[in-house]
């Protein structure tokens, strides 16, 4: 069984953990990393220094009694004097500047007491011990007790009041827990008085840390939560395989070493799951802290922006409500960081004193948002909730937050050129076929072409109804009156072009010309006709172009001079698959494209049935 | 602007000495546009050229100042377009209008529709032909050229008014041998008289050139409400509204004339008045 009874354990356990705690303190303090400036090192430092010394000393007390008694004397004598001048020191950190008068009287108390621990190495009297602890005990009780008077009757700085009266509270506590030294050490463990007295190392360091410039007090709590848990539990399971006797008869029997085993292995995960309870529970109530850890990807599964102000403001106040702050603002890098030095998330103390100045005096982290234009930004984040600082952590984070958000405001960037360039390209295009453009600029050409040049105006005549025929898009059917008389005004323009070599020759019924047929349907065989029976050709050529509406229902040709060269292709252009298709559509079977060749000419055959829908569709 | 009278082929004018010749206005804001359709009227002795106008309000100024027989009117022009003219013709005008347009569907399906005359730009001179014979058959005509105002009035699209409210819209109405264009805002009521159709306005009473059958369909959707077999009445100047009889109404006018609503159309009357 563990003699966790003792009272002689239990207090170099104590001290044992006061001296690591504080002594990783001291190192965190002065290793130049957990602080976030140099002012308000000293003072902290100090009384960690002394909570140091004080529990060494205790420790070498406890542990070596047989030392030299010079020695022994002069260890005693130091550590009382430390422990001494220990509430003096909190008491300055508590109050600041603001009450030097209490400040003095504290540190004038603790001379006299420091006095007398060390009179009594000379003067072998040991009552003068009890008599300095009884001073301290007293007489800071009552500086704690103005203190606190004061504090709540000047009311004014609100925040900093709870966290002073708290201060000097546990300093009472502190205090108070000297009156156990004067009695010596109780014979019993786990006394009330012993519970105080060891209560005074946690008190100390609340005390000190309510300054809160330290960055990496989270990683500090985290490591004294662990710490303990792991003591604790360790403790418990040893204490229980004492008690059930498993490790005396697990050498014998291979039941219960099976069930130490297991027992172990269950500690562990215990310990496991537990630990990361109390963590997350520190994250969430203590620290109060955000989760920056995927902070990156909630911006990635950002909602749909157009452009990069919204994003940005958006993104700016994602991270803000990551980390926990309601101040936020988002500033060109040129006006807060002149040079554009930064590269990654800082302090705001990083930045130049002077342009921060009277601007962005709440802010206390900057990150930088770097773009490959320029034009970057600077997301400027406040104090956040709960007082807690940007660790070293966060602004891991945030930098990897601010390479995101300068990711997709690049994408957006890019999108929107894309979007302009096809705005632009689109104007272009709808400019180029603008009707009213091309009809007034057709009218004005008509207008500058003199009255004589009748066969020019014709020209301009001409092109004219044809681009409007073209440009008709609401119209399905026309009669062949009408789409006849495009043909015809398309030929005039060809004939013009090719002068003699090109004959015309139209032979329309008078009973077709009301007939509905879709439009552009003969149109598109006479282009292809001069195309390929004339264009091509260095002599004249005809086109011939008959309707004729019978019983079976209207049949249009198309006769050109000329039969195609090459590999005879069967309504190989464009323009006759989409008149063929069209007919299809419109009248089924019954209607179609027909192209006979002969070595002298080209015939294409339009068929449109006499009952069809089409006159419906009209 | 006014220019001076060509004259063209005098033999073919000898024809037509009696009758005296087209009054003519141009309205187009491009130059070349205005000279165009000058040259091509010049070949037509019956036509005077009284006066061009760059713009609507020029146009404007020139009608009231000339009042010609005919007005080539151009639809696109800056701030005053062609169908704002015609809106706002000045008082007792009747000008045969003959709209010239460069690529107007909407305007050109709407003439179509209405077989109204119009030409496409550039104009040949046989489509300037036809169009001069039809101004030529309607003139003198006032009731004809008044109806085909209104249909132009209507064609257009209702700039700065919401869908439905016929605001610069045109009803022809008669008093004796005279002919007005009278815009429905002012318009209090359509009676029916036997076979007579009286348009009520606040001044006077004139005779409508359609059955109120007719009337009632083309002002469907508008500030018109049937209230009466026999009566149209512009809610807008409804001003009192009080029950009679077997669920019939009273309907009082700005005017303080009289309508009866009939029960069959109390309910129209009153969701109509959200009352």
């Amino acid at each position: 069984m563990l003699p966790f009874t003792q009272p002689l354990l239990i207090n170099i356990l104590g001290h044992a953990g006061g001296a690591l705690i504080f002594a990783i303190f001291l190192f965190l303090l002065f290793s130049g990393r957990g602080w976030s400036g140099p002012r308000g090192r000293y003072l902290p430092g100090l009384a960690a220094g002394l909570s140091l010394v004080w529990n060494l000393g205790s420790l070498v007390v406890l542990v070596r009694p047989n030392l030299p008694a010079v020695w022994f004397n002069l260890a005693v004598a130091v550590s009382f004097s430390v422990l001494s001048l220990l509430p003096a020191v909190l008491l300055q950190i508590s109050l600041g500047a603001s009450r030097p008068l209490l400040v003095a009287s504290g540190y004038s108390l603790s001379a006299v007491a420091v006095g007398m621990h060390f009179w009594e190495i000379h003067g072998n009297a040991p009552a003068l011990h009890q008599e300095a602890l009884l001073l301290i005990t007293v007489g800071f009780l009552l500086l704690t007790a103005i203190a606190v008077a004061d504090a709540v009757f000047r009311g004014k700085g609100q925040q900093r009041q709870g966290a002073r009266i708290g201060a000097s509270m546990c300093l009472a506590l502190f205090a108070m827990s000297f009156v156990h030294f004067g009695a010596g050490h109780a014979s019993q463990a786990w006394s009330s008085e012993l519970i105080v007295h060891h209560a005074g190392i946690p008190l100390a360091l609340f005390v000190l840390l309510q300054d809160y410039r330290f960055v990496l007090l989270d990683a500090f709590v985290r490591f004294l939560a662990n710490a303990l848990l792991a003591a604790v539990l360790a403790a418990l399971v040893i204490e229980a395989a004492f008690r059930l006797v498993l490790v005396e008869r697990a050498v014998r029997e291979p039941l219960p070493e099976a069930l130490l085993l297991i027992s172990i292995c269950l500690f562990l995960v215990l310990f496991a799951w537990l630990r990361n309870r109390v963590q997350e529970w520190l994250t969430h109530a203590v620290f109060r802290q955000g989760s920056v850890a995927n902070l990156s990807l909630r911006l990635r599964d950002c909602p749909a922006f157009a452009a990069e102000e919204q994003y940005l403001e958006w993104a700016a106040s994602t991270v803000a409500a990551a980390v926990k702050t309601t101040d936020f603002a988002i500033v060109r890098q040129a006006e807060a960081d002149p040079g554009a030095t930064l590269h990654a998330p800082v302090m705001m103390t990083a930045l130049p004193a002077a342009v921060v100045a009277g601007r962005w005096d709440w802010a206390e982290a900057a990150v930088p948002i770097r773009l490959v234009q320029s034009n970057s930004r600077l997301i400027l984040l406040g104090r956040r909730q709960g007082g807690q600082r940007y660790l070293g952590e966060d602004l891991a984070a945030l930098a990897g937050a601010a390479a995101e958000i300068a990711g997709k405001v690049e994408s957006l960037r890019q999108q929107e050129m894309t979007r302009l360039v096809s705005q632009a390209e689109l104007r272009a295009l709808q400019s180029q076929i603008n009707p009213h453009f091309l009809f007034n600029a057709l009218n004005t050409l008509y207008g500058t072409i003199p009255r004589e040049s009748s066969a020019a105006r014709r020209m301009v005549l001409n092109l004219a109804d044809i681009f409007r025929y073209f440009l008709q898009s609401d119209k399905t059917f026309v009669t062949l009156a009408e789409e006849m008389q495009i043909v015809r005004a398309y030929l005039e323009v060809e004939q013009s072009r090719l002068g003699d070599r090109l004959a015309v020759e139209i032979h329309v019924e008078d009973g077709a010309l009301p007939v509905p047929i879709p439009v552009l349907s003969i149109q598109p065989l006479v282009e292809n006709a001069i195309k390929h029976g004339v264009a091509q050709r260095t002599e004249p050529g005809f086109v011939r172009i008959s309707a004729i509406c019978d019983q079976e229902g209207l049949r249009v040709t198309v006769e050109n001079s000329g039969a195609p060269q090459g590999p005879a292709s069967p309504g190989a252009g464009v323009g006759l698959q989409n008149v063929r298709r069209r007919l299809e559509i419109c009248y089924g079977p019954a209607a179609g494209l027909h192209i006979a060749f002969s070595p002298e000419t080209t015939v294409v055959e339009l068929r449109i049935p006499r009952t069809g829908d089409a006159a419906r569709k009209l | 602007m006014s220019f001076p009278y060509a004259p063209g082929n005098v033999c073919a004018t000898t024809l037509r000495v009696d009758i005296p010749p087209l009054r003519t206005l141009i309205v187009d804001d491009e130059p070349v546009a205005r000279q165009v359709l000058r040259e091509e009227l010049g070949s037509f002795p019956d036509v005077e050229i009284v006066g061009e106008a760059a713009d609507g309000a020029d146009a404007l100024r020139e009608i009231a100042e000339h009042r010609p027989d005919l007005v080539l009117l151009d639809l696109e022009m800056p701030v005053l377009g062609g169908f704002d003219v015609i809106r706002q013709l000045p008082e007792g005008a009747l000008p045969i209008v003959i709209i010239v347009t460069a690529y107007d569907q909407h305007a050109i399906r709407a003439f179509e529709a209405g077989a109204l005359d119009y030409l496409l730009k550039p104009v040949s001179q046989e489509r300037l032909e036809k169009a001069l014979d039809r101004a030529r058959t309607l003139r003198g005509k006032t009731r004809e050229v008044a109806e085909s105002l209104v249909q132009l009035s209507d064609a257009g699209p209702l700039a700065g008014a919401p869908a439905g409210t016929p605001h610069g819209r045109k009803v022809v109405g008669r008093t004796g041998a005279e002919y007005y264009l009278l815009d429905l805002d002012d318009v209090l009521a359509f009676q029916a008289e036997r076979e007579i159709v009286w348009i009520l306005t606040a001044r006077q009473r004139y005779m409508a050139t359609q059955t109120l059958r007719n009337v009632d369909q083309r002002l469907r959707g508008s500030f018109f409400q049937r209230v009466h077999r026999n009566a149209l009445v512009n809610v807008n100047h409804v001003r009192k509204m009080s029950p009679l009889s077997s669920q019939r109404w009273l309907l009082t006018l700005s005017n303080g004339l009289e309508f009866i609503v009939s029960k069959r159309q109390a309910r129209n009357v009153r969701q109509m008045l959200q009352w």
